[in-house]
């Protein structure tokens, strides 16, 4: 798969339904050929690019305006304050003139290009105030964002249980419907019984049936209420008090389990830190490049300490 | 006597006395009365003569009045001409106008028609000239097939009865050994011939398995080269055979990761359904307007050797998926059906790299048939290798060079005969539409077939040069706008385009802050131009250059935070403590933002209360932080001196304020 072509294809669309996401994938997937076919066995490739060109801020998907499909987001220098100045990654829509006007207006400029099989070419600059990389953003055509990470954390809802005013929800009915529990002590889902799912007060539930998304259930003192998957399952983490959020003040890097994977947006704060996905280890998601200030906020609205 | 006569005379006297004093009473009564009646008639005179004066002046008045009416009236109706004038020259107007613009319109609408017809009768000419033309085609391509249909049909007859005549020579020479043999030896066992392959059976009449039918040599034989799915295909309506293609991907390291189905879907379908078949209860969801997802295939040794059907069906059609069993497929590119790995198709094509799946069974055949078509020997995996279905062997890097002839009966390695007709593939690149390539990322042209001598690519009117890659360029192919590009005795085109930036942002994300996340950007809600500013939460009050400029962010209640980010209309200068008569003056700061100097030039409106507040505000802040001695963060000369200009203009402001 060449992530960069499939950038410059969804740019030039500029929207469009998950299915033809789904087929542009597929047809430039087969002119790889057999040498660059999947990698990654246990996750849909269109599924892993979904996340990644969301997460880098890439693309929207199943956002407003765009609840069946997807959406270009406008190129954007995303700022953060990096040790010696500011750090600006390329997000957004991105075209072949595009490219070329940001690299020569950042020659003067320490401008870096890295490139990586999964996901379309990563462009970071570095400037040593906010005024070069306006400046270079203008010159460019692009919009500015300056601290993008704390901006986009500063505007999101901590992962709260559901307040008392909200209208508690129902299991799916039916027969095929596979349940699972998540465990937070073992952090892996079990599978479980329908009549076992009203035998605890609080609890986490995944119900699954063929080829539809999963739906998520937070069991929350004898009231049901359909969550996002992440939103739950901090709530409930939160509740048993298990702290599964590490941060690593020397390298600058947070991890989680890969389970706990934190809500999308706030995912994509922490990946606009280094511009970089979160690389995966020994089931944890390690993100790089965070300042200890994003990483606070982060925890803040995981509800979890920062150990 | 003389009294009585003095008595009469006194009588008489007092007669005549009383009778002149009766007559002058009288004579008196008469005047009074004549003056009273003369009295009382000039009163009534009078009173007539002002009633009449009252009627003449109330008949002057209602004459004056009439007459005011009269002339109002007159006015009125002047008016009313006039108006009714005017309304009647504006209705002239507007009619004239309307009948001007119905004129026009009628004469756009008949200039419209008029070229409606031009153009449909353009567009009917042009049909007819290309219907005649693709006639011309199809009659010239119907003499070639005749043409070489029968060239084929007279060499097979020449070639067969060269193979009689050589086979009658050699029974003749064998007669003749063997009449020679049996006179020199004794008799022996005679010699076991090898079993022939089994011919594949027909196509049952009830599929169930069902089976394949193999391709059959004949001339007028379409070409069997699948073409890349068109989008425009028939909406198909009831019991209506649909095809499932085998996709095979491979993983890293050349193992086979995934054998799958691909089922055909038509115009009409929907883009879900449920299907039952041999691999039970399946659903199959759209991946594009031709094809459903591809289906992992289960048990693919049985299932590829015994055939695989699926029916599907919605409240008013059914619908089947038919996979013919055989022994053998051949797959090719997958980019050629827009899928990714390898996909299976009836033919191996010429100068194209494929994989054969093929029973054990048919091992020596296959590998015999593909050194015919003089591809180098391939390699081949058995059930051992990772992914390989059981039973069943893997020829990959499979690229025939030579057309082969097809068997003459339905044979199943006629699939390994390769096609000569020549096709060209757009390859790669990325294709906004469907002949429509992004600029700077063309598609590679190639062909495959059997090119004759002398077989020639032009792009453009350019001759093409075939390049390392077996991809075909010439001078300006893959520059921007349309081409046309010939081969043989078609004509194809493509075009190059360039992106288009124009991407806007919208509220992808809002959760009710007054700002939406978009991308890697947050934008205001309120659409107002604004600035983002980061300062700590112990000094969200911003004040800007300009009294009134001031502004209180919000801090959040529901996270602990050490900074805030606000946007904010102006530039501020100062981030001072909310209440700084009441901070702990040690620990306590004003924070400078940006070193703009105030601007003192302000006049104190009237009757705007708001913008009066603001000026309070703003004054007061500064002198409250001033009174409470609160020392600058990052203290220098300059800061300190432009902290003192504030203090002086919000001095100055407040005494205009008084």
């Amino acid at each position: 798969m060449r992530p960069n072509e499939l950038l410059l294809w969804l740019s030039a669309r500029r929207e469009g339904s998950w299915q033809q996401f789904r087929q542009a994938v597929e047809q430039l997937h087969s002119s790889d050929g057999e040498a660059n076919s999947e990698s990654n066995d246990e996750f849909p490739l269109h599924q892993q690019l979904r996340l990644d060109f969301e997460r880098l801020a890439h693309v929207e998907f199943f956002a407003a305006d765009c609840e069946d499909g997807w959406r270009i987001a406008p190129p954007t220098l995303a700022t953060h304050s990096v040790s010696g100045g500011l750090c600006g990654v390329l997000c957004g829509a991105r075209s072949p003139a595009l490219r070329e006007r940001l690299t020569c207006s950042a020659q003067n400029l320490n401008s870096e290009i890295l490139d990586s099989l999964d996901v379309p070419d990563v462009i970071r600059v570095v400037a040593t105030d906010a005024t070069a990389l306006a400046e270079l953003a203008v010159q460019t055509g692009i919009r500015f964002q300056h601290d993008a990470p704390l901006a986009i954390l500063s505007h999101l809802p901590p992962c709260d249980p559901p307040s008392r005013a909200r209208s508690p929800s129902e299991f799916p009915q039916g027969a095929d419907w596979i349940i699972h529990e998540f465990e937070t002590t073992k952090l892996a889902w079990r599978k479980i019984e329908r009549r076992e799912t009203e035998a605890s007060h609080f609890g986490m539930l995944r119900f699954l049936i063929h080829f539809q998304r999963p739906r998520y259930f937070l069991r929350w003192k004898d009231k049901v209420f359909e969550m996002p998957r992440a939103v739950a399952l901090y709530a409930l983490l939160r509740r048993h008090r298990h702290n599964v959020l590490h941060y690593n003040h020397d390298a600058a890097a947070l991890s989680v389990p890969a389970i706990c994977r934190p809500p999308r947006l706030l995912e994509r704060a922490l990946v606009l830190c280094s511009g970089l996905p979160p690389v995966y280890a020994n089931g944890q998601l390690t993100y790089s490049e965070v300042p200890p200030e994003v990483a606070r906020l982060a925890a803040e609205l995981l509800r979890q300490p920062l150990v | 006597m003389t009294p009585l006569i003095a008595i009469f005379a006194l009588l008489a006297i007092v007669a005549v006395g009383a009778w002149g004093l009766i007559r002058r009473n009288r004579a008196k009564k008469l005047a009074e009365q004549k003056a009273k009646e003369e009295s009382e008639r000039f009163a009534a005179e009078k009173t007539i003569a002002e009633a009449r004066a009252r009627d003449d002046a109330r008949l002057h008045t209602e004459a004056e009045e009439r007459s005011r009416k009269e002339t109002e009236a007159r006015e009125n109706a002047r008016l009313a001409k006039e108006r009714r004038l005017a309304a009647e020259k504006l209705a002239a107007e507007a009619e004239a106008k309307r009948r001007t613009e119905e004129t026009r319109a009628l004469a756009d609408a008949q200039l419209r028609e008029e070229v409606r017809l031009k153009a449909e009768v353009e567009a009917k000419q042009r049909a007819e000239a290309e219907e005649r033309e693709k006639l011309r085609v199809a009659a010239e391509e119907e003499q070639r097939a005749e043409e070489r249909r029968q060239a084929e049909e007279k060499e097979r007859a020449e070639a067969e009865a060269r193979e009689k005549a050589r086979i009658v020579a050699e029974k003749e020479a064998r007669r003749d050994v063997k009449e020679k043999v049996e006179m020199e030896e004794p008799p022996r066992e005679p010699a076991i011939e090898a079993p022939s392959r089994p011919k594949t059976p027909e196509l049952d009449e009830t599929p169930r398995p069902p089976t394949y039918r193999p391709t059959a040599p004949s001339a007028a034989t379409p070409p069997s080269r699948p073409r890349r799915p068109t989008g425009s295909r028939t909406a198909q309506t009831s019991n209506a055979d649909l095809h499932l293609r085998v996709q095979l991907v491979f993983g890293r390291g050349g193992v086979v990761r995934n054998l799958a189905l691909a089922p055909d879907r038509c115009d009409g379908m929907p883009s879900e359904v449920e299907v039952t078949g041999t691999q039970g209860e399946l659903h199959l969801t759209e991946l594009r307007e031709d094809c459903y997802e591809p289906v992992t295939l289960a048990d693919a040794g049985n299932a590829l050797t015994q055939g695989i059907e699926w029916r599907g069906r919605d409240d008013a059609r059914k619908w089947r998926w038919v996979l013919g069993g055989r022994e053998l497929y051949v797959l090719a590119p997958g980019d050629e059906f827009g899928l990714h790995g390898f996909v299976s198709t009836a033919r191996l094509w010429l100068n194209a790299r494929h994989v054969v799946l093929a029973t054990k069974r048919l091992r020596e055949e296959v590998s015999a048939a593909l050194a015919e078509a003089g591809c180098a020997t391939p390699e081949m995996s058995d059930d051992a290798s990772s992914g390989v279905p059981a039973g069943w062997l893997l020829f990959r890097d499979v690229i025939p060079i030579r057309a082969v002839p097809m068997r003459d009966e339905r044979d199943i390695l006629n699939a390994l005969c390769p096609a000569h007709e020549i096709e060209p593939h757009f390859v790669g690149g990325i294709r906004l539409e469907r002949n429509t390539w992004l600029a700077g990322y063309p598609p590679r042209i190639r062909f495959t077939g059997e090119f004759a001598n002398g077989f020639e690519v032009k792009i453009d009117g350019h001759l093409a040069q075939r390049t390392s890659d077996g991809a075909f360029e010439a001078p300006g192919w893959d520059s921007e706008g349309n081409h046309r590009l010939w081969f043989g005795d078609q004509a194809k085109t493509y075009s190059l385009c360039t992106m288009e930036e124009s991407w806007e942002q919208w509220q992808a994300h809002d959760f009710g802050t007054g700002t939406a996340i978009c991308g890697a950007s947050t934008c205001q809600l309120d659409a107002t131009l604004r600035r983002q500013v980061r300062v700590p939460i112990t000094n969200p009050l911003l004040v800007g250059a300009r009294p009134g400029e001031i502004f209180c962010c919000y801090v959040r209640s529901d996270v602990r935070c050490e900074t805030l980010l606000a946007m904010v209309s102006f530039e501020p200068v100062w981030a001072l403590p909310l209440d700084a008569a009441h901070v702990d003056k040690q620990s306590a700061r004003i924070v400078l933002l940006h070193s703009n100097e105030p601007q003192n030039d302000v006049r104190v409106p009237t009757g705007n209360r708001t913008a009066t507040r603001k000026l309070a505000a703003w004054s007061a802040a500064i002198r409250e932080a001033g009174c409470k001695g609160l020392r600058i963060a990052k203290e220098d000369d300059q800061s300190k001196v432009l902290w003192k200009r504030y203090r002086a203009v919000a001095k100055q402001l407040r005494r205009k304020m008084r």
